[in-house]
């Protein structure tokens, strides 16, 4: 009984509260910006400079 | 020293100091936020005096107490020195006359932080394909019912606004005013960037100046300074699970080091 409990918790409080779970929303793939677009070769040299002692 | 030194990529983008140590070994007056997720952010630095990840990478590395290099045309220089990062400038920014300078240093930095994104359990779950534990889920319910929520919130659970450190309750170190020596306005005295909690768990000593060692601390002295709540031990042990469900995969092959041009 407790263990089925256990399972049906996080439902029923997530089920109740679902105008609360909009104030979060997953992460992006990337944070990409417009001005300053993420190239390969940009990226791949930003790499390098970031470990760059 | 590199950017790696203070934000060391396998440790979720944090040195796990208090503060930093520049290349002296001088003390640094702010605890290294992490780089992961930042990009994000409506600002960057603990007082937000960067617009984005393009400007803060500028900083540091002319920071007499990090890196300390003694210009920009001193940078400049020594990247001309290696044929390998000139043929990588060139490849990056085609076209340009002079593609090595100091700007462009920053933007590759910053176009690199720009994936420096971490998924985690929490992420799954709000995309509909896995459960909190319930614990996990009971720290989620409290999280939002003690008001965590009103200022970590959004996808990095935080970083996308300015508040008051002791908002109901001083603070009881105001040594650092924070915001207030960007605008040197009084209504930003003690205002901090709000932090990310994505990692959270991995990203301690907390707060601006690191004082704080543990999640469990933090919690409780954010309960009390910002919402004027005293939580109980079960709540924040809730709260703080529910926080680790926030902890996220390093990208591995992204960060991977590479071989350096010399």
């Amino acid at each position: 009984m407790r263990l089925l409990a256990s399972l049906l918790l996080p439902l029923a409080l997530l089920t109740q509260e679902p105008k609360k779970v909009a104030l979060f929303s997953p992460l992006p793939g990337n944070m990409a910006s417009g001005h300053n677009p993420m190239t390969d070769p940009k990226v791949k040299l930003g790499r390098m400079l970031y470990y760059e002692p | 020293m590199s950017c790696n030194s203070c934000h060391d990529l396998e440790k979720y983008g944090v040195d796990s100091m208090p503060t930093s140590r520049g290349f002296k070994g001088q003390i640094g007056g702010r605890n290294a936020p992490t780089v992961y997720n930042a990009a994000g952010h409506l600002a960057q630095f603990w007082d937000g005096r960067a617009d984005d990840v393009e400007a803060q990478a500028k900083g540091p590395v002319l920071n007499p107490g990090e890196m300390g290099m003694p210009s920009k045309a001193e940078v400049e220089y020594r990247l001309e020195r290696i044929p390998g990062y000139v043929e990588l400038f060139k490849q990056a920014f085609p076209g340009e006359p002079k593609p090595v300078n100091f700007h462009n240093m920053a933007q590759a930095i910053a176009a690199f932080e720009r994936g420096l994104v971490t998924p985690s359990r929490f992420d799954r779950f709000l995309k509909g394909g896995g459960g909190l534990s319930p614990q996990e889920a009971k720290g989620y319910q409290e999280f939002q019912a003690a008001g965590c929520a009103s200022c970590h919130n959004g996808p990095y659970m935080g970083g996308n606004s300015y508040k008051k450190l002791g908002q109901m309750k001083p603070w009881s170190n105001e040594s650092d005013p924070g915001r207030i020596a960007v605008t040197h306005l009084d209504k930003d005295k003690m205002v901090f960037k709000v932090p990310s909690l994505r990692n959270i768990e991995k990203t301690g000593p907390y707060f601006h100046d690191g004082k704080i060692q543990t999640l469990d601390e933090a919690i409780k002295l954010m309960a009390t300074h910002q919402l004027n709540r005293n939580l109980t031990n079960e709540q924040v042990a809730d709260i703080g699970a529910f926080m680790k469900s926030l902890t996220g995969d390093i990208p591995k092959a992204y960060i991977a080091k590479p071989e350096l041009p010399r």
